[in-house]
């Protein structure tokens, strides 16, 4: 996987919060679009109220009056102020608990002290009665709560409002009760007052919490099977790395298993080729009965030297592929000897020159037979260099020193450069310029020496290639 | 098949030939040499090709053994060279190859015999035979005239007399040189090449064979070439 499974996990956090977000905002637009025609709703209401006093009670009154079944200067407020009324309904309402909100009547220069607004009221009253606006909503902050403030205007609609709203009208009862009758200075239809409303933004919040809690949760399910979702397709992926490394190592074992075999058929052809012939010519000298004792002795004296030598180079290659399991002490010379001595046959048989200058022969801990089997690596590709590039003078050289202190071996050869452009990959998985390999070698390599605490690099020289590994 | 050939070892032909035999490896050489001289009346071994290549041009073998993976130049690049100035000489390749491309290079060359290593001494000897079949044209007995036969296994000539004649390792050689090459010129620096190699060859020796030769077998059947060589009419 390119991407670490964390920053995936990041991002969705970071995805989800902002979805989130976007959602409560929106349910909150919402809630508070529900909110204002609500207010808009009763404010109406109290509106029509107002106007069925003004149109239908007051004249009744009147008429009342002018039969003289009510005495001429009576007052009630009860009976005739729209304020008044509107006011106990809304009083009543608040006592039955079926609303949670603020009303409020406000007036400029008002019959009732209580319909004087405040400076922001005010300021909502002007708009209103400059006509601006037909309606006013906002958000507002008072004692540090917020409410939901809704304004609607009243029309001074009636001819009946300004009998009482005029100081030489006003009746008898009333001018007691109030004492100053302001006069509205306002004709039919104008804007005299404002009714509005304050509604805790909380109460609105709450009353949608159901819609909140039910949204958020299915987007956090979602969110989590998501999650759950990536996270398992994280894991197959994990465990098919997993698998294919483990393929790539077995396929690469039984490359260079193969490569050793040949190695050692390599290697045994001669002494069987000699000892094949000294067999021959055992059996035809035998047969011509030319055969003496002395040249019988010295024919097996031939083959035993063959045997012994057959017998030592399959060691050493039992040596190299028994498993070390633990790590050991081990030269630079002495890796570097071995892997040349188990290529010797085909270093030979190609003419391959290996000239080796151990100028430090450090001491190294760690598994051997692994080193030794990339020093195998490398000189094989080297071969194969030789032979693709048709090189006639082939020649491999392999250094041990110190720099500034730090152990390195390079094997430096005239085979050929690598490509510039393909240079930076030849250490990665299933990489190969050849027709017939895995392109696994190289790889191997390299992670045989970081396995082993240290580093490969490759660079090109004049004419060919330089492999330095830093211990 | 019950021929002259039952009544007489095959590989006897070979008793006055010459080997050139080519590997690198010296134990191997050396042992293989040592078999050959138990059939050859001759045996030289050089180590890389391009000696090979030197030791065939002299003209002096009867018969090249060659392994393919030697220095320098591999056998088969070598035969394929010897093969542009003698289309005759019997070969027989001795290699641990068994590859295909190999194989289809050595069909090419008209190779006697593909040994692969390790072999054992009844292909070797089954070679040699073919070898020997090979230079005597598949005929053990040879009509020289009407009534005289030469026997290459025993080195014998027969005449319809009943009369019989050995002939020496030498007198064998140079009359197997000339039925190799009936009817044609053979020049005596040809034959002094072929007989003697290094040493100071002298041409009484020659006439001296020669005179031999037509003593035991027919007065005319090699002319003289005044100044030139000898003809072989057949």
């Amino acid at each position: 996987m390119k991407y670490s499974f964390k920053v995936i996990i990041a991002l969705f956090v970071v995805l989800y919060a902002i979805i989130t977000l976007l959602f409560f905002n929106f349910y909150r637009e919402l809630a508070m679009k529900d909110a204002r025609q609500e207010g808009i709703f009763i404010l109406d209401t109290m509106n029509a109220i107002r106007d069925y006093i003004s149109t239908v009670q007051r004249p009744l009154i009147e008429e009342l009056k002018e039969k003289k079944m009510l005495v001429e200067d009576f007052f009630d407020p009860r009976l005739l102020s729209a304020s008044y009324i509107t006011r106990e309904i809304y009083n009543i309402q608040l006592a039955k608990d079926t609303i949670n909100y603020d009303y409020k009547l406000v007036a400029t220069d008002p019959l009732n002290p209580e319909h004087k607004g405040n400076e922001f009221e005010n300021e909502v009253l002007e708009t209103l009665k400059e006509g601006k606006a037909k309606e006013f909503s906002k958000i507002i902050q008072e004692n540090n709560k917020s409410y939901f403030f809704v304004g609607l205007p009243i029309r001074n609609s009636q001819e009946s409002c300004l009998q009482c709203h005029t100081t030489t009208n006003a009746p008898k009862g009333m001018m007691e009760q109030y004492h100053h009758i302001p006069t509205f200075e306002s004709k039919v239809g104008d804007v005299i007052a404002m009714l509005s409303l304050k509604i805790p933004v909380y109460s609105i919040l709450t009353y949608h919490i159901k819609e909140f809690v039910v949204g958020g949760s299915v987007m956090f399910i979602v969110f989590v099977i998501f999650i759950l979702f990536i996270y398992k397709i994280y894991r197959n992926e994990q465990r098919l790395q997993e698998k294919t490394t483990m393929l790539m190592m077995s396929q690469n074992r039984l490359a260079s298993m193969g490569e050793m075999i040949g190695n050692i058929s390599h290697q045994w052809r001669q002494p069987l080729a000699q000892v094949g012939s000294i067999l021959i010519n055992l059996e035809l000298h035998s047969d011509k009965d030319k055969l003496t004792k002395e040249k019988l002795t010295q024919k097996i004296k031939e083959a035993n030297e063959q045997l012994s030598f057959m017998s030592s180079t399959i060691d050493d290659f039992k040596n190299f592929f028994a498993p070390s399991t633990s790590k050991k002490e081990f030269s630079a010379q002495e890796v570097i000897y071995r892997a040349q001595k188990l290529l010797s046959a085909s270093l030979e048989k190609y003419a391959i020159q290996v000239c080796t200058d151990i100028q430090n022969n450090f001491i190294r801990y760690g598994h051997s037979n692994e080193i030794v089997q990339v020093l195998i690596n490398i000189m094989n590709n080297a071969k194969e260099a030789f032979l693709t590039h048709e090189i006639k003078e082939r020649k491999i050289e392999i250094t041990a020193f110190l720099q500034n202190g730090v152990p390195v071996i390079t094997l430096q050869n005239n085979a050929g450069c690598i490509d510039e452009t393909v240079i930076d990959k030849i250490f990665d998985p299933y990489f190969t310029t050849k027709e017939s390999s895995s392109g696994l070698g190289l790889y191997m390599s390299k992670m045989i020496i970081e396995k082993n605490s240290a580093t490969i690099r490759v660079e090109n020289s004049n004419d060919g290639v330089i492999f330095t590994i830093i211990f | 098949m019950v021929d002259p050939m039952s009544e007489c070892n095959l590989l006897d032909v070979l008793s006055n030939k010459k080997v050139l035999c080519v590997e690198d490896e010296a134990c191997i050489l050396n042992n293989i040499m040592e078999s050959l001289e138990l059939f050859f009346g001759k045996v030289v071994g050089v180590k890389d090709g391009v000696e090979a290549l030197d030791e065939a041009q002299s003209n002096l073998y009867d018969v090249l053994m060659l392994d393919i993976s030697i220095p320098h130049m591999d056998g088969l690049e070598v035969v394929k060279k010897i093969r542009e100035f003698d289309k005759k000489i019997p070969i027989i390749i001795l290699s641990a190859h068994t590859e295909q491309d190999y194989l289809w290079r050595a069909v090419e060359l008209k190779i006697t015999r593909y040994l692969v290593k390790p072999y054992d001494k009844n292909t070797l000897i089954k070679a040699l035979e073919d070898v020997a079949m090979e230079l005597i044209g598949h005929t053990p007995m040879f009509q020289i005239t009407v009534t005289c036969k030469y026997d290459f296994c025993k080195k014998t000539v027969f005449h319809t007399e009943g009369e019989l004649a050995h002939l020496s390792k030498s007198e064998s050689r140079l009359l197997e040189y000339f039925l190799k090459r009936p009817n044609q010129t053979v020049t005596y620096e040809q034959l002094f090449d072929y007989m003697w190699e290094f040493e100071q060859p002298s041409k009484e020796a020659l006439k001296s064979i020669v005179k031999e030769l037509r003593k035991k077998i027919d007065n005319n059947f090699i002319k003289n070439l005044y100044g030139v060589g000898y003809l072989c009419e057949i």
